[in-house]
């Protein structure tokens, strides 16, 4: 189910890196602030767990706005490696300031739902099945909304060519605060529905920012249909991984992966035109 | 002019020692020093080949293991195992160039930073060979057939020779042909191909000449410090080393050095602000995209500019020369 939460990461992380160029390294401490926040809305608000989902993603989401106008605007037509380091510098403060804010120490959070689920003889949480469920939910609600919504397709004239989208009227600034704000919504989902399979630390997300990274690489960059069948395939591929080579070679599963598709294939699994089908 | 100042820039660093004797402030002279080579070994191709890489974390580490495990088990000494660390370093540079020649921009980064993570999960995974995350510990100071580099002081000395050297073989280089090709392939590939530039070759030369510089400050690390570990040689060291670029300013001889230099002591100062360091160091990187994605040099030259000086500082010269 770990595949839901790469999917949903990837997801984001395609979206920017194809329409904007972007390589977003504070995706995953987005992901990290989304667990938070559903963490506090859950245990000071008291608010139920779901209702604390929305909103994290929504909190996020206008936080995805602000890092947008501060720092990805300015520097949208200098070279792609200013925004990686800037947004490396964000990454930073971000989990430093959550390290500051919330102490180092990981926490628990409550389940959404408890229960297991007992398929022949395979015991599965419900939770986990949560997971994946609601990330395929808003996988599904992004693609409908991409395809037919105004600007969901203002988005895929700009992945296409930003200088014609330019030319055709479409506000650059508009849609790329749009883009940017669902990508951190995504990332807020992702982290609010792992939280209570894993603990939440200021840290948890700079290992699934590099995995999700491999997920992009693999699915094609841009392809939101390959980045879902790419997390997917990496959760499965590394608990066979795990349980049949050895536990510890688990984490290389992903960037042995990486090189070998960049080597082989670049454009990934699916290609890097299905943003544009 | 470039050479001049490199001198007395030389000249400078080497008296150091006479004046400052604290063992902290001269170890981390010695830190800075090993920066400075890591950012300008990084500098020959980010900044002239246009390659960006963020495996220099990688390489330096495993310059670092090969000189330790040479030392540990072999019982050899500095002078022996650093050869061999600049020779296999450079081996697996080579190796990592060629998927990578392939490879531009986002993709090109995103690889090194696989190549970078896999590298540090080997050395937690592998403990038969490497001892995992406890590290390798009783490693030799670094020495010569005839004599043992004991003290700081001595240490120092090695770190500023072995720096030297490499500093002086990016100069070397960058006026070389090879040097030129480099530029021309970071100007336009397509281009520099078209006019008889063998792209392949220069970007694996870059690629295997880099690496081994890391490797090399790899070995000495390993030897100055006594023990290593993963921990040291990870992303976070490939990121500060493309930043110590990047601050300084890309594919200028004088920018790994101001960078490598103020980003190993900024975060020295930052610690009186105790809690909020890496905070601030975040907000800095960002603020320095956003004000000065030239680096300190891009801001001089725009200044000198502006002032109507008549030389223009030397990273300006060099853009015009690619």
């Amino acid at each position: 189910m770990i595949g839901g939460i790469y999917a949903l990461m990837a997801v984001g992380l395609t979206m920017i890196f194809g329409i904007l160029n972007v390589v977003n390294f504070a995706h995953g401490e987005l992901y990290m602030l989304g667990a938070y926040a559903t963490l506090l809305l859950v245990t000071v608000v008291k608010l139920p767990v779901a209702v604390a989902i929305i909103g994290a993603v929504a909190i996020s989401a206008v936080f995805g706005l602000l890092i947008e106008r501060a720092i990805f605007r300015p520097i949208r037509l200098a070279p792609p490696l200013n925004a990686i380091i800037a947004s490396m510098g964000l990454s930073y403060l971000l989990s430093d300031s959550a390290r500051i804010a919330f102490t180092p120490v990981p926490q628990m959070m409550p389940a959404a739902i408890s229960g297991v689920l007992n398929v022949g003889g395979v015991l599965v949480s419900y939770q986990r099945i949560l997971v994946l469920v609601v990330a395929m939910v808003l996988i599904a609600a992004l693609t409908l909304f991409v395809r037919y919504s105004w600007i969901g397709i203002a988005m895929r004239c700009v992945a296409q060519d930003m200088v014609a989208a330019r030319l055709m009227g479409i506000s650059l600034n508009r849609v790329a605060a749009t883009t940017m704000a669902i990508s951190a919504g995504l990332a807020a989902a992702a982290g609010g529905l792992i939280g209570p399979l894993f603990v939440v630390e200021p840290n948890m997300g700079v290992s699934l920012l590099l995995k999700a990274f491999a997920v992009v690489i693999l699915g094609g960059v841009g392809n939101v249909a390959g980045a879902i069948a790419a997390g997917l395939l990496l959760g499965v591929t590394e608990s066979l991984a795990a349980g049949f080579i050895a536990t510890g070679l688990k984490d290389l599963v992903a960037f042995v992966i990486l090189i070998l598709v960049l080597v082989v294939r670049p454009t990934g699994l699916l290609g890097r035109t299905s943003l544009n089908d | 002019m470039t050479n001049r100042i490199m001198l007395a820039l030389a000249a400078g660093v080497a008296l150091i020692p006479l004046v400052i004797t604290s063992p902290y402030s001269l170890h981390m002279g010695i830190l800075a020093l090993i920066a400075v080579g890591l950012a300008s070994a990084l500098n020959l191709i980010a900044g002239y080949a246009g390659q960006v890489s963020f495996a220099t974390g990688a390489f330096y580490g495993i310059g670092a293991y090969t000189a330790a495990i040479l030392a540990t088990r072999a019982g050899l000494e500095l002078w022996v195992t650093l050869p061999a660390a600049v020779v296999f370093t450079g081996l697996i540079g080579l190796l990592l160039g060629i998927p990578c020649l392939r490879l531009r921009g986002h993709y090109l980064a995103i690889a090194t930073i696989g190549f970078q993570e896999g590298t540090v999960i080997i050395l937690l995974q592998w403990v038969d060979f490497t001892r995992g995350p406890m590290g390798i510990t009783g490693i030799p100071k670094p020495s010569l057939p005839w004599i043992a580099f004991e003290s700081l002081t001595a240490n120092y000395y090695v770190a500023f020779v072995l720096v030297a050297v490499i500093v002086l073989i990016v100069i070397r280089l960058v006026a070389s042909g090879l040097g030129l090709q480099m530029m021309a392939v970071r100007e336009n590939e397509t281009a520099a191909r078209s006019v008889g530039v063998n792209t392949t070759y220069v970007k694996l030369a870059a690629f295997t000449i880099s690496a081994a510089m890391c490797g090399a400050l790899g070995a000495f690390y390993a030897s100055y410090i006594g023990s290593i570990d993963p921990s040291v040689f990870g992303i976070m060291l490939s990121a500060t080393a493309l930043v110590m670029v990047l601050a300084g300013g890309w594919g200028t001889l004088f920018g790994p050095i101001i960078g490598g230099v103020v980003l190993t002591f900024l975060p020295e100062w930052l610690r009186v602000l105790q809690d909020y360091r890496m905070s601030l160091y975040g907000a800095i990187l960002i603020l320095i995209i956003l004000f000065m994605p030239q680096g300190v040099l891009g801001v001089l030259s725009r200044l000198s500019l502006t002032l109507g000086r008549k030389e223009p500082v030397e990273g300006k010269v060099e853009r015009n020369v690619a």
